[in-house]
């Protein structure tokens, strides 16, 4: 930036107006360049280059992009610290965007995984009920059947997350969200719990038996503060 | 400050309310931006000792634990969005066209609707105290306290006070960054700069680049509270992590954003009172650009105990202990500015000399926080509080304060006591150390930050009504800084062009205060010290023409009605859609008159 | 566009106009801004509890035609740049016109696609994608409104008798800068939502 220097003493430099030459005609072109771009893009989502697909893509619309700056915006053309700030600006985006995802990479596995467990789980406790009642455990969600018929009950709970939980079966008429919570927790002198295991490291596996009655009951993992981060689950016990 | 209108020349339109509601002058604007932010410091400061009252002794009962919460978030706010920043805008505004010859910014209206939209957005988000209560949530707003089920209303005010707070920040930043690229006098070059001009710069990009995240961010809580999105609401696939990554992907750079303009104050103090030129400038230079780019890779050491993983973990310890380097490579280089100088002892040097000092304290702590097994044993300790407030009160308020006393009789025509000022500076300084060293202890032992009270017999009681007591030297120094301040507005405006008899920039060769098109003759500019350059080599600067043809820019008001459109876009969101929708329509309006307004 | 200070409209340090210099740091700042957006979709890929899933609600041969009509307002945008600069207003207001329409055409697809996936029952706060889908391509939509409104106001502009004044190239490349960046911006998010598989 101090390219500038030389004119410094007299007076400021005027506003330099030249314009790019390049005209309508070969605008039309680049316009025409992009599409066939756009065309190829499309065909390549739709093939089967496998692995390539990305890599291809991303680099077809870099081109699309670098066109565009470069021609369309005149950039090619302007005054070089234009092209500086902007670049600044488009490579900072870029390395927050790819230190963001590697930072989030692992919690994104594990919250895809739960959403399969809890759909695996649903299943298998809806066909098993009034036996067994899977219920998994994850940061921060109680993943279990829905309903169950009354009778015994044997609750196999699993740590699907990455910290220590544990659970409380409740009965209570109240919402699964509206438990009375003191320091953290959920106060279970002020509920009826039926059955509970305790702490499970992660990955670990326990279980508990109830009897359970026709009425609603609330599946909680009381470790200090994950109920209120979202670790209940409604049963309704026909 | 406002009485400094009397000494501009009286010609029409120049004075009156309406003269400041219309104003684009840039130092007018200044001293709007300045004036309000010490009455915001003030409040700032009240909520601070409110918080320091109730936790004087074991189990008080001055405030109840929902209020305090609100308390200590609005202090947060305030001190950081409404007092430190808008301060530095002041100077921005100031200083910047007069520093670099010019005769004024590139965009004098969007400045104004930088102030006004500012003014809103501060009263909007204060206003937050009547309406259902303040934010309370802390000022970094984590998920899920800030969400719908644990915070109130005043989490909306703070989104949309955000919001404003940062289109404000946005405009202002562009245009410095654009006055200072662009304006600059015939000669003076980039590294000709004055170092207050160059932090301004990388002040200027840091927020450019850093709101748009921010506002992201703001959006997203906004839409979690109010239209049923779960960004950040675990039980749903959302991610409370996500808001604290964001958050301080632009909460670091802010950090920055608040103590560079300090830096470049005391650059600009401390050779002027050591009667030498500064130690290092291209080092000092490139060590605040390097502070400025490395600020965008540490973020996450605000949240190693988040579980980052090891590698992520090891990263930002690396980054944030290699930032270290070119901060203490600025302040040997202040050691060595006064050193063998012939210094001389104003209120101005008191208050820069005690930046070093203090912010060399504030450094170290930050240093140990670098090393994560260290973070996690003080995470959400006082001893974070002790760091930060080492930090911004001895590094960022005092470098302000010695700025104001430095600069006060170019903008004024005025000097400060010295008395007075060496009266407040110890008041200061021994107020500080006495309410923030003691909150190092308290932090080891174990306080949490953020209580509202604790029992007795924990060992802390002693330390904290050292504390409290320091925070009310404080205030009493605050008072001084009042009372100096009318008192020498009682009298005549006598100052010099170079007030202080050495001053090496530009902003001393003209008239103190400036008359509103700042220099008769645009100064030609031959060195980094180019009053100094001129009085070494004999150069007398050009007699101003016996009939001066500047022509200034207009008074106009649609800066104050755009900013009206503004504010009415943001009660709209927390109000009524009707609102917002005569919000678009005054913001349009105004947009198309602004367009057409003659500027010549 | 707020105009300079009096006696430095024509100079500058860098030789570069002021505004066209604000509006080149401006499109660094908006860098930041949509990807922080693209992020959040990025980071909450495959993490929608429930459906409907991005595999089975978008339409690609819709999106592709909307894409289309983006790059050709691109394309026409520039030609009114082009008669701005070389004095040819009536070219300038005819290519203006175009871009102005092609701009509220792909207003239309945005709706059009917004109804449908709410009838699919795709909304706001039924899962991680259609969160950040909307918020992303909303704020993308709204940025193209906003270029609507200042096209359609120098073209509106354009027809007084003064026309847009001795600086209309000026203006009209300025605003031509904020429109393209709102098509690039288009071609990022098409690649990695729309033609991006799972």
């Amino acid at each position: 930036m101090t390219s500038d220097m030389a004119h410094g003493e007299a007076q400021l430099p005027e506003v330099e107006h030249s314009l790019p030459s390049i005209g309508p005609r070969q605008y039309v072109m680049i316009g025409v360049i992009l599409t066939v771009i756009t065309a190829i893009e499309l065909w390549v989502s739709y093939s089967s280059l496998g692995n390539l697909i990305i890599p291809v893509l991303l680099i077809l619309s870099a081109v699309k992009f670098i066109v565009v700056v470069a021609f369309f915006m005149h950039l090619r053309f302007d005054h070089p610290a234009l092209t500086r700030f902007f670049v600044f600006g488009f490579v900072l985006a870029t390395a927050i965007l790819f230190a963001l995802i590697s930072l989030f990479w692992n919690d994104a596995t594990i919250i895809e995984g739960t959403r399969q467990e809890t759909v695996h789980a649903a299943a298998e406790g809806g066909a098993a009920a009034g036996a067994k009642l899977e219920v998994a455990l994850g940061e921060f969600h109680v993943g279990a059947a829905g309903e169950a018929v009354a009778g015994g009950a044997e609750f196999d709970v699993k740590n699907d997350g990455a910290v220590p939980h544990n659970l409380r079966v409740i009965k209570t008429d109240l919402a699964p969200e509206a438990l009375p919570v003191g320091g953290g927790v959920v106060d279970e002198s002020q509920v009826e719990v039926v059955a509970s295991v305790a702490d499970l490291a992660a990955g670990a596996t326990g279980s508990a038996t109830a009897t359970l009655a026709a009425g609603s009951y609330v599946l909680i993992c009381n470790v200090p503060g994950h109920y209120q981060l979202g670790m209940y689950a409604a049963l309704t016990v026909h | 400050m406002a009485t400094a209108a009397g000494t501009m020349p009286a010609v029409g339109s120049h004075t009156g309310l309406w003269s400041w509601l219309t104003t684009v002058d840039h130092k007018r604007i200044g001293t709007l931006y300045g004036v309000t932010a010490v009455l915001f410091f003030m409040l700032g400061g009240l909520e601070a000792l409110a918080v320091r009252t109730q936790l004087a002794v074991p189990n008080a009962t001055v405030i109840e634990a929902g209020r305090f919460n609100q308390f200590f978030t609005m202090h947060a706010l305030t001190m950081i969005f409404l007092a430190v920043m808008p301060l530095g805008a002041a100077f921005f505004n100031w200083f910047v066209p007069l520093m670099i010859g010019a005769r004024d910014v590139a965009f004098p209206r969007l400045n104004a609707l930088s102030y006004w939209v500012f003014l809103g957005g501060g009263l909007l988000l204060v206003s937050s105290f009547i309406f259902g209560g303040a934010p309370d949530a802390g000022w970094f707003a984590y998920a899920p306290l800030s969400g719908k089920t644990y915070a109130g209303s005043g989490m909306d005010f703070y989104v949309i006070g955000l919001l404003t707070l940062g289109l404000s920040s946005l405009i202002a930043a562009l245009n410095f960054a654009v006055t200072i690229i662009n304006m600059r006098a015939p000669g003076m070059t980039m590294m000709r700069l004055p170092v207050f001009i160059w932090m301004t710069i990388v002040v200027a990009f840091l927020l450019i680049l850093s709101l748009p995240v921010l506002t992201v961010a703001l959006v997203q809580m906004l839409f979690d509270r109010n239209f049923e999105t779960n960004f950040f609401v675990a039980t749903n696939g959302g991610d409370p992590i996500l808001w604290q990554h964001l958050f301080w992907v632009f909460g670091h750079p802010e950090v920055y954003v608040l103590i560079l303009p300090s830096f470049g104050i005391i650059s600009e103090v401390l050779p002027v009172f050591s009667r030498k030129p500064l130690f290092g400038y291209t080092a000092i230079v490139f060590a605040g650009v390097s502070i400025g780019v490395l600020g965008w890779a540490v973020w996450s050491h605000h949240m190693f105990t988040t579980g980052l993983g090891t590698v992520p973990q090891i990263v930002f310890s690396a980054s944030t202990m290699a930032i270290a380097v070119p901060t203490g490579v600025k302040i040997f280089n202040w050691l060595a500015t006064m050193y063998g100088g012939n210094i001389r002892f104003t209120t101005a040097m008191y208050f820069a000399v005690s930046v070093i000092v203090l912010f060399t304290i504030g450094g170290i702590t930050g240093v140990m926080h670098a090393v994560v097994p260290v973070d996690t044993q003080q995470q959400d300790t006082y001893f974070i509080v002790a760091h930060l407030h080492y930090v911004l009160f001895g590094g960022a308020i005092m470098g302000i304060f010695s700025g104001i006393y430095y600069w006060f009789p170019k903008m004024t025509g005025r000097f400060l006591g010295e008395g007075l000022g060496k009266l407040q500076f110890w008041l200061f300084f021994i107020g500080m150390n006495l309410t923030f060293f003691p909150m190092h202890f308290l932090g080891v032992s174990g306080m949490p930050r953020r209580i509202y009270t604790y029992d007795a017999g924990l060992g802390w009681e002693m330390w904290n009504m050292v504390a409290t007591i320091g925070s009310y030297i404080i205030a009493v120094g605050m008072l001084a800084f009042v009372w100096n301040f009318f008192k020498s507005m009682r009298k005549p405006a006598t100052a010099a062009d170079d007030a202080w008899g050495m001053g090496a920039t530009l902003e001393w060769a003209t008239s103190s205060p400036p008359p509103e098109h700042d220099f008769d003759v645009i100064p030609a500019v031959h060195d980094r010290d180019p009053l100094w350059y001129n009085r070494d080599h004999g150069i007398t600067p050009e007699p101003a023409p016996a009939h001066l043809h500047i022509h200034m820019p207009p008074p106009s008001y649609y800066p104050l009605v755009m900013a009206g459109g503004v504010l009415m876009l943001g009660v709209g969101v927390l109000s009524h859609l009707a609102v917002t929708a005569l919000g678009v329509v005054i913001i349009l309006y105004s947009a198309w008159a602004w367009i057409l307004e003659p500027t010549d | 566009m707020a105009a300079a200070a009096h006696g430095t409209v024509h100079h500058s340090s860098t030789g570069i106009d002021n505004r066209k210099l604000l509006m080149w740091i401006f499109l660094a700042s908006e860098c930041l801004f949509f990807g922080s957006l693209i992020s959040a979709y990025l980071i909450f890929k495959g993490a929608s509890l429930v459906g409907p899933y991005p595999e089975e609600i978008l339409d690609i041969p819709l999106t592709s035609t909307s894409t289309f009509v983006l790059l050709m307002s691109s394309l026409s945008m520039v030609l009114a740049v082009y008669g701005a600069e070389h004095a040819r207003p009536r070219m300038m207001k005819l290519w203006l016109f175009v871009t102005v329409l092609l701009g509220l055409a792909f207003l239309g697809f945005q709706v059009y696609e917004f109804r449908a996936f709410g009838q699919e029952g795709l909304n706001l706060s039924t899962n991680q994608f259609g969160a950040t889908f909307f918020v992303l391509t909303g704020f993308h939509g709204t940025h193209v409104g906003v270029g609507v409104v200042i096209l359609s106001s120098l073209l509106f502009g354009s027809f007084r008798r003064s026309g847009l004044g001795s600086e209309a190239g000026f203006h009209v490349e300025v605003a031509g800068l904020y429109w393209h960046f709102v098509d690039i911006v288009w071609i990022v998010i098409f690649t990695l939502i729309y033609l991006i598989p799972q």
